[in-house]
């Protein structure tokens, strides 16, 4: 396998099935390294099914997804978890724990090495280095969602899974956010529904409709007003 | 597959996998030092049922000491089942368990991470509730006591191992409170059926040779269902 052809992230064939309902129809998507995509759809397109299969969450049905020629859909291998960050809807954080404590937690868990000086830089650029012993509980969904930012990459990951992670947060959350994901390069993934973002931040754009991807064009292509009205007709049909 | 994994377990995983186990393990000991959700509850329940059975067995010595291993063991087994479900519970319900599943670790570790903290819990009730136990069921444990944290210890363990497992399964379910117990009181029943004998054994005065064919099959069970645990808990985790 050619080396380019080795990198970053390809999806071939892939369908999930829950019963009779079928999530993911038959995906094909290559996403090279440092590219950024965004893949947006109205509810129930698969979007979320297709980045929890890529994280290794959910065993697809049928299909691959080669990472740098991995394919990871045949036996779960350990190492894949510090290729990849994730930043959800969930957070993944302990309520019951302090800011620190759950940074130091996933840290750990990821083998991070100097973790604390890691964790200390991390909290000071999502911004709340000020709430570092604060309970997680006794934080605002934008504030946890910050937090989440710095769990998410505590072990540098090279591919970022992002879905929806824009929810709760304030508009300098939102510029945060797109600094962590400019500053360096990365293979992103971002899962939304918000089209203007999804154009702004990214090489490319997909859109996926009823477990398909429908369409896939590089933002450039298009002025956001036609990707307005590809969209709107994919979504009506769902 | 299931080679690849025993392959992975024999290698250099096996340290990363008892230290992963004991980050996780030592985290939610600290999450329940705070707030003591399950603790409460399973003190509280055996409270309960140690009144409940003392009011309803109202009978001499003799007589207790015959009903009073069951006693301690539905009290423990009941106990152990609503901490096991909330080992898990909690987790899904804020999508952490998600954060655990992405690491870098094999999942066997979430598995006796959730384990140990299981028998550390349930190991807390049960000494706090033995000298209740003893006091308001009239039994001398003292001259017994060594005998009889052995026998608690080796009961844990094995219906922890099951209760454990079986809970990772039942969160995934929408009647995962009614779920456990249907899938777990079955398969657990030899190992309380054990313990309530090796019990009985010992309140009689008996020594670990009359009950050396319980204790074997309590021993054969908890290394069976530990072992299998740690190797299919991969399996009972993926959507």
């Amino acid at each position: 396998m050619s080396e380019e052809a080795a990198s970053g992230i390809r999806i071939r064939r892939l369908t999930k099935t829950y019963g009779r309902i079928r999530a993911l129809h038959q995906i094909n998507l290559d996403i090279q390294t440092n590219d950024f995509l965004t893949i947006v759809g109205a509810n129930g397109a698969g979007k979320s099914t297709l980045l929890g299969i890529i994280a290794g969450l959910i065993r697809p049905s049928r299909g691959q997804v080669l990472l740098d020629g991995q394919d990871m859909t045949q036996d779960r291998d350990e190492m894949v978890g510090y290729k990849i960050g994730v930043l959800a809807g969930h957070t993944y954080l302990y309520e019951e724990l302090t800011v620190y404590e759950n940074l130091q937690f996933y840290g750990r868990l990821y083998d991070v090495r100097s973790l604390n000086d890691k964790i200390e830089s991390l909290l000071e650029r999502v911004g709340m280095i000020s709430r570092s012993k604060s309970m997680v509980k006794t934080l605002s969904r934008g504030m946890r969602q910050r937090v989440a930012l710095a769990r998410a990459i505590v072990h540098d990951p090279p591919v970022l899974l992002l879905d929806e992670p824009y929810v709760g947060l304030d508009q300098g959350g939102m510029d945060m956010l797109q600094m962590f994901l400019t500053d360096q390069p990365r293979t992103v993934l971002l899962v939304t529904h918000d089209l203007p973002r999804g154009l702004e931040v990214s090489d490319r754009i997909a859109i996926m409709s009823r477990g398909r991807m429908v369409y896939e064009a590089t933002s450039t292509d298009l002025s956001f007003d036609a990707f307005d009205q590809v969209y709107r007709k994919f979504a009506v049909m769902m | 597959m299931h080679g690849v994994r025993v392959v992975h377990l024999q290698g250099a995983t096996f340290m990363s996998l008892f230290t992963k186990a004991w980050l996780i393990y030592r985290k939610d000991m600290l999450v329940e030092y705070r707030t003591r959700e399950r603790l409460t509850t399973m003190f509280i329940f055996s409270l309960v049922v140690l009144v409940i059975f003392n009011f309803a067995f109202n009978t001499g010595v003799t007589a207790v000491q015959s009903i009073a291993p069951g006693m301690i063991w539905v009290a423990f087994a009941f106990a152990g089942m609503l901490g096991a479900n909330r080992a898990f519970a909690p987790e899904k319900d804020l999508g952490t368990f998600e954060g655990l599943l992405l690491a870098p670790i094999d999942r066997g570790a979430i598995y006796l991470g959730k384990l140990i903290g299981n028998i550390t819990l349930i190991g807390i009730i049960e000494l706090a509730m033995l000298p209740l136990f003893a006091l308001f069921l009239n039994i001398p444990i003292l001259p017994y006591l060594s005998k009889l944290l052995v026998i608690l210890f080796l009961g844990t363990v094995g219906f922890a191992s099951i209760a454990t497992l079986f809970a990772a399964v039942a969160v995934n379910t929408r009647m995962r409170d009614v779920m456990l117990p249907i899938l777990l009181l079955p398969i657990a029943s030899p190992i309380l059926i054990a313990g309530v004998e090796m019990t009985t054994t010992t309140f009689q005065g008996g020594d670990w040779e009359e009950m050396s064919n319980w204790l074997r099959l309590l021993s054969a069970f908890t290394v069976v269902f530990l072992v299998a645990s740690v190797l299919l808990f991969d399996y009972i985790v993926e959507e």
